[in-house]
């Protein structure tokens, strides 16, 4: 009989697979920006770097606020809500300019998700925020809280070791998607009942 | 911290259920001091985890009480019962599981909640031993539930001919569009169009092509659109070459693949894992076909007993399939795949009293 998902790891799932947006955002309130009613932000890092999970943890913090992604076909976007409330726009960078001119203008309290900075396209002063960059400490911080998230109970758990989370900076850099895509493959190997260490 | 504790017990400490079983346990509730509760929900439902977006089902939801707790430990049974589908499955980029979800609603405090995976497992002969659990087994197996965006092959066909005619007619559109544009408009805006039509147009010529060298489309036929682990699927084709030709491969191939989304927008990336695959040559390499003469081929294919059965939501797919291949002399691989729906095997005793 199959069995429960990853008990011999004393996990209820992979950690390092993709989590649903409730959860991501639990994992990321920490690290994410506090925004300000009234202003304008954006946050400029480039692919796979933590952009989408901020707003999911800035559209938690935040109830009834608006998120909305450009569409890539008609670089087009929802219209921004009249009624004061935050609005999130994702794939920023994709708007077309006079749409994103006009929500910039109708927008009280506007965060841009952006590979590159809009300032220059948009009529209002913007806060800029980057995601800081990979260290080795910030690494391991994000693994260890994706485990425990994903912990089923009291015991030990599988965690890579300085060394192994230091080769795989060194050989994907700041590419926080890449490392955790070899350590989904390396946590689907572990059989269990061997070192904890991936 | 939360204002008190819950936690969920089952009484079948395993908690793998078949479907139709009873899942009986209780939502037990600890707390230090008084606090007010608006409502004790108890949800029962799916989620897929792994590489892909998470997609997810409610099965029930059910409010379990609203009032105030006294300090102590308070206990709320509940019943469920075990659905038809879709079954728990374990895979490399794509599992699927059932949760039970317990959740305070307490005002002005954080919510204390507690979520339990149970497994749901199909019955098997040796499972049949008692009258009562013939009955539950017995379950029609068109009840099988393969999530929310199964597609028969016969949809998936029209899909995919309605995308070739709508590349055909948009190319064309597309072109007409750059040549009006060419004398009035700025020439990126005619190039874009050109280009548009092109890429269209080189889609739709493609097809045509690979059809054309067998005589049209070749008709592909699965002797059934829903299979049972264990059993055997047929797919034939059937065509009329329009001249002599040479095949230089024919091949049928049973596979099953683990199709799953990650991201959106420009971040999203599509992952497969292919969990089953076996070939079959439909013809051998070298022969002639003569011209005008119908060709009929056929392949069966057993399905293991030990199968994974179909499943498809958002983001999500377990997708069977015969992918066929016919690569002849001097003209472009025609290609297609029919998907099927593999579903759980019946046990004995049902299928005894079908």
């Amino acid at each position: 009989m199959v069995a429960l998902a990853f008990a011999h790891l004393n996990l209820t799932r992979n950690p390092f697979g993709q989590f649903s947006p409730n959860v991501l955002a639990e994992l990321a309130r920490k690290d994410a920006p506090r925004v300000v009613e009234g202003e304008a932000l954006q946050i400029v890092a480039l692919k796979g770097r933590g952009k989408t999970t901020w707003l999911h943890a800035i559209e938690a913090a935040n109830p009834g606020c608006i998120r909305a992604t450009v569409d890539l076909h008609s670089r087009l976007a929802a219209p921004a809500p009249r009624d004061g409330a935050v609005y999130l726009l994702d794939e920023a960078d994709f708007c077309e300019p006079a749409q994103l001119r006009d929500l910039a203008r109708s927008a009280r309290t506007l965060v841009l998700a952006t590979h590159s900075d809009l300032a220059p396209r948009v009529a209002r002063p913007l806060r800029t925020v980057r995601t800081p960059p990979l260290t080795a400490d910030r690494l391991h911080s994000i693994v260890e809280r994706r485990i425990e998230c994903c912990r089923r109970g009291p015991g030990a758990t599988p965690m890579p070791s300085t060394a192994q989370l230091a080769s795989l900076l060194e050989e994907h850099g700041d590419d926080l998607r890449a490392i955790l895509d070899r350590l989904y493959d390396a946590l689907q190997a572990l059989q269990g009942d061997e070192d904890a260490s991936l | 911290m939360p204002a008190c504790d819950v936690s969920i017990e089952f009484d079948d400490k395993s908690r793998g259920f078949r479907p139709g079983e009873p899942i009986q346990g209780r939502v037990v509730v600890r707390c230090e001091t008084a606090c007010k509760c608006d409502a004790l929900t108890l949800g029962f439902g799916w989620k897929t985890h792994g590489r892909g977006n998470e997609a997810s089902g409610h099965d029930s939801h059910d409010v379990l009480f609203a009032g105030e707790w006294e300090p102590g430990t308070h206990a709320y049974p509940f019943r469920l019962e075990a659905p038809d589908g879709p079954l728990t499955y374990r895979g490399r980029a794509l599992n699927v599981d059932w949760y039970v979800e317990a959740r305070a609603d307490v005002p002005w405090a954080i919510d204390p909640k507690a979520s339990m995976d149970v497994l749901l497992v199909p019955w098997t002969d040796a499972d049949v031993a008692s009258q009562d659990a013939q009955q539950r087994a017995a379950r029609p197996q068109e009840n099988y539930w393969h999530g929310p965006e199964v597609k028969t092959a016969i949809r998936e066909q029209r899909d995919r001919k309605a995308s070739v005619r709508s590349a055909g007619i948009g190319g064309v559109l597309l072109f007409v569009a750059a040549a009006l544009c060419a004398p009035i408009a700025p020439f990126e805006l005619t190039f874009v169009f050109a280009l548009g039509g092109a890429i269209l147009g080189g889609f739709w010529l493609y097809h045509w092509l690979t059809g054309r060298s067998l005589g049209g489309t070749p008709v592909v036929s699965l002797d059934k659109a829903q299979v049972e682990a264990g059993d055997s699927v047929r797919v034939q084709i059937a065509f009329t070459p329009p001249r002599d030709t040479v095949i230089e491969r024919a091949t049928a191939r049973l596979q099953c693949t683990e199709i799953v989304v990650r991201g959106s927008g420009t971040d999203k990336r599509t992952f497969r894992e292919e969990i089953h695959a076996e070939a079959m040559e439909l013809a051998t390499p070298g022969a002639h076909l003569p011209r005008l003469a119908p060709v009929q081929w056929s392949a069966q294919f057993r399905i293991p007993d030990d199968a994974p059965f179909s499943f498809s939501a958002r983001d999500n797919q377990l997708r069977w399939s015969v992918a066929l291949t016919i690569d002849t002399e001097g003209a472009p691989a025609w290609k297609e795949d029919a998907p099927f729906v593999v579903r759980p095997r019946r046990v004995v005793s049902a299928r005894s009293s079908a």
